[in-house]
Parts: C-alpha cells; structure tokens; sequence
C-alpha cells in the first residue's frame, strides 16, 4: 500500500508562512515575462485569487498580501529535509518535482509493511497529517496499491476520492497531454472506461507508453521510481520573515528548526553529537556558534534548550535575516531498550546526566564545569589541573598533600609551630625557570590552621651559611 | 542507614505511629549519611547528616578543616556507590587533586561547577537533581537567602541526598530553613588548638558539642573513640582537658541514651 502526497502550494508553505500568519503570495517570473502567481495563503485564496492569475488581477483582488520572489533551490532543499521526514515512516520513499511546475511536487511512500507498527491505516493517515499540519504543509492525500494509484486518487477531487479508482475521472492519470486531450476528444470521462478498451487498440493508437503506463497502474510492472536515501550530514538554511532583532523572536525559529531536525534524526534512526548555528545578518559578518553536546543525542526539545541557554548569552550585533544549521555525521544509534515492569519509585532514571551536563555548560559557558586531575607530576604547582572530562590519575605519592593550594606562594606567617619534617621535593633541574628545590614542612600557626610551608634551598645557598632565619613560603592549607 | 529500634511495638503503638505520634525514645525514622566519625554520629539526630535536607556549615575561618571533615563522610559514601557523583559549586579556587585522591575520592565522578551568582548555584544544583544518581552536593554560598535555602531543600529531596552548605560562622544568628546546623570554630588553649564543632540547629535538642577534637599528626581531625553514653564522654574528657572545656552537651535536656 502507497501514499501519496501532493503538495499545491508548497512554494510558499516550504518557506514557513503559515507559522507567522501572515496573508502572503508568492511570485515567480514566468517566460512569457508577465509575472504570475503561483502559490498563494489561504486568506488570499478566499478573496478570490487562483493559480496562473497575474500579479496585478491578483493584487486588485488581496491589496494587504504581501508579494514574495520565488525561490526555486530553496524549496528544493526543503523538499529533501521533507524526504527526510518521511523516512521514518517507510523505507521506499521517492519525492519529485518537475522542473519548474510547482504543482507537480509529490511525495510517495510505502506504509502498508508497517501499517501494524503504527497502529492501523487510520491512525498512521491521521498521525501523517498531524505531523504535515505542524510543518504547516497544505496537502492532498491518496492511498493506493501501486505509487501510481495513489498519485491518480491524490489528484482527484476531494469529493471523489473515495470511489474506486474506475470512477475516478481520466484528468487523474499522468499521462501526456496530447494522449490525454484525444482519449477525451473520443469521449472517455473516466478511468475505468479506458481500462476496459481493449489492450490492442490502445497499442496502435497511443503506443507502448501508454500501455506500459497502466501495466503500472495495477502493479504489473516495477514502479521505477528513484528511491530516496538520507545524506550523511544535515545541512540546511532556513529564511526567516523580516529581520529578528531579538533572541526570543530567534528562539521561535529555532524551535521549528530544531523539530524538523528532530524529524530527520528519528526517520534515519541517527543522532548527532555538533551543531553548528550560523547567524546570517545583513552587513556584518556571520555569528557562528558551535553547540557541542556531551553525548550523541536526537531529542529536539534538548536541542532547543541548549540553544536558548547558549543564545541568552548572546549579543546580537545585528538583526538576523537568516539561519544556517549544520551537522556533524549522523551516527547511528540504538535506542534503550524498556523493562517490562517499569519502575515507578521516586528516584529519577540514570543516564540523563549527559543531558545535564549540556544544559549546565550551555547556560554557565563550557568551562564553567570540570574536572581534576593529578598528573604525575612532583611539583605541587604542576600535580592539580582541571580538565573537561574525567581523567584517570596515576597512584599519586603517600606523603600528605595540603588540601587547598596557594597559588603563587605567599610569604608564610610569622611563628609557626613545627608538626613534620621536611619533605624534599627537587625536580624540573633541565629548566631554569622551572626548576623545584624545596624542603616543604607542616605547620600550625596562630589562627589553629594547619599550614604547608617550605623553604627554598636556594635560598641557603644564596645567603651563605646564615640560616639562622629561614624564610618560609606558604603553598596550602590542610583541611 | 537509619536508625531502628530492636524492640517490637505493639499494635497499638503501630497505630498511633500511623497518626505521626512518635514515643521520644523511638525516634521516627530518618534518612541519614553517617558522618564517618562515630563520636559525631551519636550526636546528630539518626546518626548522621540527614539526606534529602540541607546542612549548613558554618566557619569561622576557612580552613581550619571544615572541609576534610566532610569529605571524609562522602568518600566513604562515593566508595560503597561507585557510579555516583559528587557535585562540588563554586568552591574557593585551588581545591589540590592529590589530596582529594589520598582521602579517597576517585575525581573522575566528582564534576566542580564554578558559578558567578546564587540563582546560578541554585539552579545547577536543581538541574543535576533531576539527573540523579548523586552522593551529595555541596554549596560554597555565603550569600544565599532563605528562599534559596528552600530550593536547595527541595531539590535535595528530589534527589534523594544531602546538600551541604558552607557560609560564614556569622550566619550563625540569622534563621535558615536548614535541617541541621553545625558550627565549626577553633580555640587556642595552651599553646594547643582545638576545634569545636557544635550543633546550632537539628531535628531535636540542639546544643550540643563536641570539644575534644584536636590536629593530630597524622589527621588534623581526631575524634575521641566512640562513648555509648554521653554521661561517659562527659567524664572522660573531663579527665582528659582543663576544666573550662569540659562542658559537652550542654543542653537542659537530660541524655535520651543511644539515638
């Protein structure tokens, strides 16, 4: 069983219309050099504007729409990510469009192998158009048994649509326009009255096209349609309406964006690991902000919070015209497998840490959370640093180590009690400024602090045999 | 690790706890860290720091071993659960890894968070308490207000674990929604050191004190050996320090035996 969709209006629902609400028609030059309207919003619809009419009968009829440049690469482009779309409802998708005809942009796809999966014919159709009206795509929907079956019932009138396919008037066949004006010419009305002329008389007349044509029709021939297969990386612009000025209005955008992304993850079965936004202003040059998540992930609503924590803090220098959204590789992903018996205690699930950790770093910036380490290093400069994961850190020494750090060294307070004796810490001699001589000591001093001081060896070198005076540096503190 | 009492109770007894009316003796129940040191254990209501609550600590100086003191109760509680974490906020710079290492914390499930302002504390500390799977958190937060302190609470008893607070001993006087209190100072008496750790607040008979702690050579906490009684820790660190330091517990309540 196949579905087909047929898209009338997609040059303007391809790019967001019906989410700002604005009464719009969308113009393309034709070749006659008068410009035509070829897609219109339903408001404008209503006050009497069809296809084909031109601009200016238009205008008369809707004076408030607004008039928009067609834009041929773009609704290409949002054709593919619809493809992307449907992939997840069926494996043999094919989506087309003639070269320029708008109303010929169609998308076919297979559901009836999994029609149990979704629960039926009539909860996966209704999912389908629920899905469809969030896009804000207008559509017409025909099932079939053979693609070409279903794109003749899509065609027809809404009224009709549910006849069998012999009472389906002839204009809903794809067939050239010549063999369709004489089969009309003949006086053929309807499909079934074709079907039932003999296959012969077909052949001399109309030639093997024709024929080859409805042996498609009932399935006796392989459909020869191109199949569709998902791209590697998601790449894609989206235009927006009139400039936005201020980060709410961007998050808006985002969030369809981000659905849609979400979308295409989930029909490939893919999830990705770096989002790239790009920024598109006017005269100044592009923002780019890079998203990195902590782990793979396909869930738009955390996409979208991690932008709008990454976006609040952000300046805009200028008002945004449009936005670019690049991916890395999509890799494939399993998804959790679920007990049998859910666990309805009151401690939350494991595993959402990732997702925390992109939250936190997006709103509070990626270094603000980190890890520490201990390399294996002797200088207690050098023995603790912070990384952004988590590290493994060799068996450090069993002497005691000063649980805060003092960086730089301070001159250590006068009178200090003695606990335990030097412990000499003296590497880094290859380099001069590196280099580490001292004897460090515990100490206690007036405040009850238990203090890590040292003393430089250099120093005793440096003044002779004075040592009468030690002077000590503060490095920690204990506790 | 709460603590249960051996005896049984009888049915009547079962229906008043129904009601929520407890006999002083047979404590409710409560969820409890233990703190690692059995001599502060006996003093705190349920034997140790109260999970899903907020406990303040409350210093006077900074690093007189505020800080070990804790990390000793978490390390004991990062090592019996491995795959839980342990989030440390905006503590002050320089917290050295090796000695994280040597109390044995393993810093690879210890994420550090460095804020600029409470409401950013608070809301990590809310983030992560959806995510689960936490040993403890703790706040360097001097500055938070009550209703910052309610959502710390709230949090903590969504996550199911402590959150430790460390202010300024000052603090000491003003009311916070804190489950338990502690105050931490130190005095020199002579010549030697000593810290104090008392309770300022807790889901009992506060007032109570520990004096005899001491740095050591080996640890700069060390706590005397575990009393039953508190009557017996009386006596012993009345023949162990002068006079003017003796006094423990001292609250007007008389001592309700083990807790």
């Amino acid at each position: 069983m196949w579905l087909a969709l047929l898209f009338p209006h997609w040059a303007l629902d391809s790019r967001g219309a019906m989410a700002s609400q604005k009464a719009l028609a969308l113009v393309a030059d034709s070749s006659l050099g008068r410009r035509h309207v070829i897609a219109a919003s339903e408001a404008v619809v209503r006050s009497g504007v069809q296809r084909l009419m031109e601009l200016a009968d238009a205008q008369l009829r809707a004076p408030d729409a607004c008039v928009l440049e067609r834009r041929a690469d773009a609704e290409s482009a949002a054709l593919e990510r619809l493809a992307g779309w449907a992939w997840r409802y069926s494996a043999q998708v094919h989506v087309a469009r003639e070269s320029n005809n708008v109303a010929t942009t169609r998308l076919v796809f297979e559901i009836g192998a999994s029609l149990r999966l979704f629960g039926g014919q009539r909860a996966l159709i209704a999912r389908i158009q629920d899905n469809l009206a969030d896009f804000g795509y207008r559509h017409n929907a025909g099932i079939g048994d053979t693609p070409a079956m279903a794109l003749a019932r899509a065609h027809a009138p809404r009224r009709l649509r549910s006849q069998p396919l012999a009472r389906l008037p002839l204009s809903c066949l794809a067939l050239p326009s010549g063999t369709l004006a004489s089969l009309q010419a003949s006086g053929l009305r309807e499909i079934g009255e074709l079907l039932s002329l003999p296959s012969a008389m077909l052949h001399k007349r109309y030639g093997a096209e024709l024929l080859e044509y409805l042996d498609r029709l009932h399935g006796f021939r392989p459909h020869g349609l191109a199949c569709y297969r998902p791209p590697q990386r998601h790449i894609t612009r989206h235009e927006l309406f009139g400039a936005v000025e201020s980060v709410q209005g961007l998050a808006f955008v985002l969030r369809r964006v981000f659905i849609e992304l979400g979308a295409v993850l989930r029909g490939a079965g893919a999830a990705i690991q770096t989002l790239k936004l790009a920024l598109i202003h006017d005269q100044a040059p592009t923002t780019r902000l890079t998203l990195h998540l902590s782990a793979p992930s396909r869930s738009a609503d955390h996409f979208e919070r991690i932008a709008q924590y990454r976006l609040a803090r952000l300046d805009l220098v200028a008002p945004v015209l449009e936005i670019g959204l690049a991916t890395d590789q999509l890799r494939p992903v399993e998804p959790d497998q679920q007990t049998i018996e859910h666990d309805n205690s009151a401690a939350p699930t494991p595993g959402h840490w990732p997702a925390v950790l992109d939250r936190l770093r997006a709103r509070l910036g990626h270094d603000a959370v980190y890890w520490l380490h201990a390399p294996a290093d002797h200088r207690p400069e050098r023995a603790s640093c912070r990384a952004e994961q988590p590290t493994d850190s060799p068996t450090p020494s069993a002497a005691p180590r000063p649980l805060w750090l003092i960086e730089p060294p301070r001159p250590a307070p006068a009178n200090l009690r003695f606990i335990s004796g030097p412990e000499r810490i003296e590497t880094g001699w290859w380099d001069e400024a590196t280099s580490v001589r001292r004897d460090y000591f515990r100490a206690v001093d007036g405040n009850g602090r238990q203090l890590w001081v040292y003393r430089r060896l250099d120093d005793e070198v440096a003044t002779g045999s004075n040592v009468d005076t030690p002077r000590y540096y503060l490095h920690g503190l204990f506790g | 690790m709460a603590s249960l009492n051996s005896q049984p109770i009888s049915t009547a007894e079962a229906a008043w706890q129904r009601f929520g009316v407890y006999r002083a003796s047979h404590q409710a129940e409560l969820l409890t860290i233990s703190t690692g040191w059995p001599a502060l254990d006996h003093l705190l209501p349920g034997d140790g720091y109260p999970v899903g609550a907020v406990t303040e600590l409350l210093v006077e100086c900074p690093g007189i071993g505020e800080v070990s003191l804790l990390l000793h109760a978490l390390s004991n509680q990062l090592c019996t659960h491995p795959s839980r974490r342990l989030a440390i906020i905006d503590p002050p710079p320089a917290l050295n890894a090796p000695a994280l290492i040597q109390l044995g914390i393993d810093c690879r499930n210890v994420p550090f968070i460095a804020c600029r302002n409470d409401g950013e504390r608070v809301w990590c500390v809310e983030q992560m308490s959806t995510a689960g799977e936490f040993v403890a958190f703790v706040v360097w937060g001097d500055t938070l207000d009550t209703t910052a302190l309610r959502r710390l609470q709230l949090a903590a008893e969504k996550a199911v674990c402590p959150v430790f607070v460390y202010r300024h001993l000052y603090r000491a006087t003003e009311r916070s929604p804190a489950a338990l209190r502690l105050a931490v100072t130190a005095h020199l008496v002579d010549g030697h050191l000593h810290q104090r750790l008392k309770v300022v607040k807790c889901r009992g008979p506060a007032g109570a004190r520990i004096d005899s702690l001491m740095i050591a050579d080996g640890k700069p906490w060390r706590l005397p050996s575990e009393q039953r009684d508190l009557s017996s820790c009386m006596r012993a660190s009345n023949e162990q320090w002068s006079e003017e330091h003796c006094d423990v517990a001292g609250s007007a309540f008389s001592t309700l035996g083990t807790r």
